[in-house]
C-alpha cells in the first residue's frame, strides 16, 4: 500500500508564512480534494510535493523515502498546474512523445481517446492553445501516465461547462479503470463534492480540515430558528458562523451532535453543503453575518 | 538509466541549435560575403579560400554556442520537473550532452583547422606561437595541440555554465541588472587599475608570476612549456563543475 506523507513541512517566502507545519497522510486509491481561499497555500504545497520548490522545514516521503531528488519517488507523481511548464514552441505530438520517453510509458491510446473528446489538435503547438486547451492537454497527460499520484490544480481552469463536465466523466472512468491517488486543489467546490472522498482544508498555511467526506458532512449543520431556541440548543457544540435573518438565527455547526439533546419543535436542522462548509471554516471575519 | 533519457532528450534539442548556429555562421561568414560581392559586382576580388580560411572563428562559435545551450537550463529544468527528473539527473544528462556537444564540436574544430585552415594559412594558433618547440615530433606536436584547444573550450563552456547556473536561480530582472552590471563593473575594474597603475608605478609582481606560471614560461630557459596550462585548465573545469553541480542542486520554479 503506497502513502504519501508530508511531515511538517513549512515554507516561508521572506518575511511571509505561507505554509505552517503541515501534517498529512495520502493513502492509495482516493480522491482528495484540496480546498483554499486564494493564497492559502494550496498550489505551494503540490509544489513542494512534487520537488519543484524547496519546503522551508519539513519534507515529503512516498513510502518512506524522501522525493527530494529521488527519481523512482518523483516519477510516482505527476502535476498538472496553473502555470505552463511546456514550451510554446514545442507542438503536442513531441511533448507527448518526451512525456513518454521521460515517465517511461504512456497510454496512447487514451491519448488519442482523449483529445477525440475534447477535440484537441494533436499537431498543434503548446504556444497556440487557449487557456482552456492547455489544461485540457496537461489533463490529458495526466490521465495518461502510469503514475500512482496525479496532482490537479485548478484543473478547469478555462474549460467551459461542456468540457468540465466530460472532463470529471473521464476522471470518474478513469479511476474506476485505474484507481490510483488523485489530489484536486480547486475553487469550483460544487463540481467536485460527488467526485472526492476526502477533503482537506487549507486556511491561511494551516489544515483546518482533513476528512472523509462522508464524515465531513454528516457533522456539519445549520441549525435554524429562534436566537434563544438556537442558542440553548447550540451551547458547547463547536459553530463556525452564524447568520441572523430578521427574527431568526442560523447556526453553522460542525460537530457531531448530542443523542440526548432534544430538538426544540421551532428549530430546523439541514445539512451543510460542502461550499457552506468552506465558506464558514474559511471565513476570516468570524463568519457572523447580519441581514436585518 | 533516467541519465540516459534526459541526456537523449537534451541532446536531440541542443544538437540541432549547435547545428544552426554552424549554419548561421557558415552564411554570415561565407554566403553573405558572396552575395554581397555579387551584389556590387565586386565578385572578381571574391575568394572562397580567403572566406574559408577566415573561419578560424569555428572554434569561437563552437565554444560559445555549446556554452550557450549547456548554460541556458531553466527552461529544460521546468520541462524534466514536470516530468518527475530530479536535479541531480538533469545535471549528470547536461554533463553528458555538454561532454559529447563538445566532443562533436572538436570534431568540426579539428576538420575545420587541420584540413581548410593549414593547408590555406599554414599552421598558426596561439599554441604553435608560444609551444611549437615544446615537442619535437610534428605528429604529437599537432596532438598536443589539438588537446589544450579541447581543454581551452572545455574549460570556457564550464565557466560560463557555472555562471549560467547561478543566474538561473535569479528572477529575469535580476538576470537583466546582472548581465548589465558585470561587464560595466569589469571595464571601470580594468580602467581604475590601470590608472592606478600608472599614476603610483605599482608593481603586481605576483599576478605576473602566476600568469607566467600558468602559461609555462620560463625566464631561466626562455621557452614556453604547455603542461601547467593544461593542468590549470583541467583543475579550473572540474572546479567549475563542481560550482554548477551546487547550483543546479538549489534551482527551483520562480515566482513568476
Amino acid at each position: 500500500m503506497s502513502v504519501l506523507d508530508i511531515n511538517h513541512v513549512g515554507k516561508k517566502f521572506g518575511d511571509k508564512v505561507v505554509l505552517r507545519d503541515i501534517n498529512l497522510r495520502l493513502s492509495e486509491n482516493k480522491i482528495y480534494g484540496v480546498l483554499g481561499r486564494n493564497g492559502a497555500g494550496k498550489s505551494t504545497l503540490l509544489n513542494i510535493m512534487t520537488n519543484r520548490i524547496f519546503p522551508s522545514n519539513g519534507k515529503i516521503t512516498i513510502d518512506g523515502e524522501p522525493v527530494d531528488n529521488n527519481d523512482a519517488q518523483l516519477s510516482k507523481m505527476y502535476l498538472m498546474s496553473e502555470i505552463n511548464l511546456y514550451r510554446d514552441s514545442d507542438r503536442l505530438s513531441k511533448i507527448i512523445d518526451d512525456t513518454e520517453m521521460l515517465y517511461g510509458n504512456i497510454d496512447r491510446e487514451l491519448v488519442n481517446d482523449l483529445a477525440t473528446k475534447f477535440n484537441l489538435d494533436l499537431a498543434q503547438k503548446f504556444g497556440k492553445l487557449s487557456t482552456g486547451y492547455r489544461s485540457i492537454f496537461k489533463l490529458i497527460i495526466a490521465m495518461s501516465l502510469p503514475v500512482e499520484y496525479v496532482l490537479l490544480d485548478e484543473p478547469v481552469l478555462g474549460l467551459d461547462a461542456n468540457h468540465r463536465e466530460l472532463f470529471y466523466s473521464v476522471l470518474l472512468e478513469s479511476f474506476s479503470q485505474r484507481p490510483r491517488t488523485f489530489v484536486i486543489s480547486t475553487h469550483l467546490i460544487e463540481e467536485i463534492t460527488n467526485i472526492i472522498s476526502d477533503v482537506i482544508v487549507i486556511n491561511q498555511g494551516e489544515v483546518v480540515l482533513n476528512d472523509s467526506v462522508e464524515n465531513v458532512t454528516a457533522k456539519a449543520v445549520a441549525v435554524v430558528g429562534p436566537t434563544s431556541a438556537v442558542d440553548q440548543y447550540i451551547m458547547g457544540l463547536h459553530v463556525i458562523g452564524h447568520e441572523n435573518i430578521g427574527q431568526l438565527k442560523a447556526s453553522y455547526v460542525f460537530d457531531e451532535l448530542p443523542d440526548d439533546r432534544q430538538i426544540p419543535d421551532t428549530v430546523t436542522i439541514t445539512p451543510l453543503d460542502l461550499q457552506k462548509l468552506f465558506i464558514n471554516l474559511t471565513d476570516y471575519t468570524g463568519g457572523a453575518k447580519d441581514e436585518n | 538509466m533516467k541519465t540516459n533519457r534526459v541526456t537523449k532528450y537534451l541532446f536531440k534539442k541542443q544538437f540541432q541549435y549547435l547545428l544552426m548556429a554552424y549554419a548561421i555562421f557558415f552564411i554570415v561568414n561565407t554566403v553573405w560575403p558572396l552575395l554581397l560581392a555579387l551584389g556590387s559586382g565586386t565578385l572578381r576580388y571574391y575568394s572562397l579560400s580567403n572566406e574559408l580560411g577566415n573561419t578560424s572563428y569555428f572554434f569561437f562559435v563552437t565554444t560559445f554556442a555549446i556554452a550557450y545551450l549547456s548554460s541556458a537550463t531553466y527552461e529544460n529544468y521546468k520541462f524534466l520537473i514536470q516530468n518527475g527528473i530530479s536535479r541531480n539527473t538533469f545535471f549528470r544528462g547536461q554533463i553528458q550532452t555538454t561532454g559529447l556537444l563538445i566532443l562533436i564540436g572538436s570534431l568540426v574544430n579539428e576538420i575545420d583547422y587541420w584540413l581548410i585552415i593549414v593547408p590555406i594559412k599554414g599552421q598558426d594558433s596561439i599554441y604553435t606561437s608560444l609551444y611549437r618547440y615544446f615537442i619535437s615530433n610534428q605528429i604529437f606536436n599537432g596532438l598536443f595541440e589539438t588537446v589544450l584547444r579541447i581543454l581551452t573550450s572545455t574549460a570556457v563552456i564550464v565557466s560560463l555554465m557555472a555562471f549560467g547556473s547561478i543566474l538561473s536561480l535569479l528572477s529575469k530582472r535580476a538576470q537583466r541588472i546582472t548581465l548589465i552590471a558585470i561587464p560595466i563593473i569589469l571595464v571601470v575594474g580594468a580602467v581604475f587599475m590601470i590608472r592606478l597603475f600608472i599614476t603610483t608605478h605599482l608593481q603586481v609582481t605576483w599576478l605576473e608570476d602566476v600568469f607566467t606560471f600558468i602559461i609555462g614560461y620560463s625566464k631561466e630557459a626562455g621557452r614556453f612549456n604547455p603542461i601547467p596550462l593544461v593542468v590549470t585548465e583541467v583543475l579550473w573545469s572540474g572546479f567549475m563543475l563542481f560550482i554548477t553541480k551546487i547550483f543546479f542542486n538549489k534551482k527551483q520554479l520562480k515566482r513568476e
